[in-house]
């Protein structure tokens, strides 16, 4: 049972994909990884995924995410595929793709990266002599 | 030798509860700054800390009020060393499986010491397995798994 209350998680239905944005900083708790995990799994049911493309954890505003956080993103990405659509993870900076490398998760998420590293790498990949 | 160089030190000993033992980390994290550590130091710090403070108030003190956990921190300008105590039975880091194994890869758990090991320099338990030493040393980031 998850305990009462806390920061909600911003949630929306954007043209049949949830985006789903945790409202803290960090998700290293492991109160507040269930409360993160508790808001999404509502979104999730078999009802409400069959009219769902695809699920998105928007982690833009996010700046590290621990062992707990990775546990319910696991199970998110469970409950999700067993619903029958597929989960990404947006936004995600460079301290918690760190994480993600060194689990090896990256072999399982579907990841993209913050809009300010993309157009780093952009710019990497029109200029590489710049550092 | 200034002032503003010397080596900060914290030693103080916690209840079992995480809440208490995750805010500490931030006194470590203020002296790493005010030492201009990088950014990514400090991140690898703090989950580094948050990963082991919950270990030994949930695994090692199994979370009893009557159970204590001391932690011990200081950092200069080039090193900082966390030691935390629990008053568990301990454990043997050896023996926690690999959750990067194909078979652990989706289940959830079990990846804190493997994140402590990854993100810090330097490990080690003591041989009763309720004290980790880790030490951060400054700009001395190894590449994560599978980054060339």
């Amino acid at each position: 049972m998850v305990p009462s209350r806390r920061e909600k998680t911003d949630i929306r239905l954007d043209d049949s994909v949830l985006v789903v944005a945790p409202t803290t900083k960090s998700i290293s708790t492991r109160k507040h990884a269930k409360y993160f995990s508790a808001d999404v799994a509502e979104h999730l049911t078999p009802t409400a995924v069959s009219r769902l493309r695809r699920v998105v954890i928007d982690l833009s505003g996010v700046q590290w995410v621990s062992s707990a956080g990775l546990n319910e993103l696991i199970h998110l990405h469970s409950l999700a595929r067993s619903a029958g659509t597929e989960m990404h993870l947006l936004g995600v900076c460079e301290a918690i793709r760190d994480v993600l490398r060194i689990t090896r998760l990256e072999r399982i998420f579907d990841v993209e990266l913050s809009s300010w590293e993309s157009a780093s790498r952009s710019a990497e990949e029109l200029n590489p002599s710049a550092s | 030798m200034p002032a503003d160089n010397a080596a900060w030190t914290l030693r103080r000993e916690i209840p079992s509860e995480t809440t208490i033992g995750s805010e500490l980390v931030e006194e470590l994290i203020a002296a790493m700054t005010e030492r201009d550590w990088p950014p990514a130091d400090l991140f690898r710090t703090q989950l580094a800390y948050q990963e082991a403070i919950v270990n030994a108030i949930r695994h090692g003190n199994r979370c009893d009020p009557n159970k204590t956990v001391l932690v011990e921190m200081s950092c200069d300008d080039d090193r900082a060393v966390i030691t935390i105590t629990d008053q568990g039975d301990g454990f043997d880091p050896t023996a926690v499986p690999d959750p990067r194994s194909d078979e652990l890869l989706e289940v959830p758990g079990g990846r804190g010491v493997l994140l402590i090991g990854e993100l810090m320099n330097e490990v080690a338990y003591n041989d009763r397995g309720n004290q980790i030493t880790m030490t951060k040393i400054k700009g001395e980031n190894p590449p994560s798994d599978g980054n060339e």
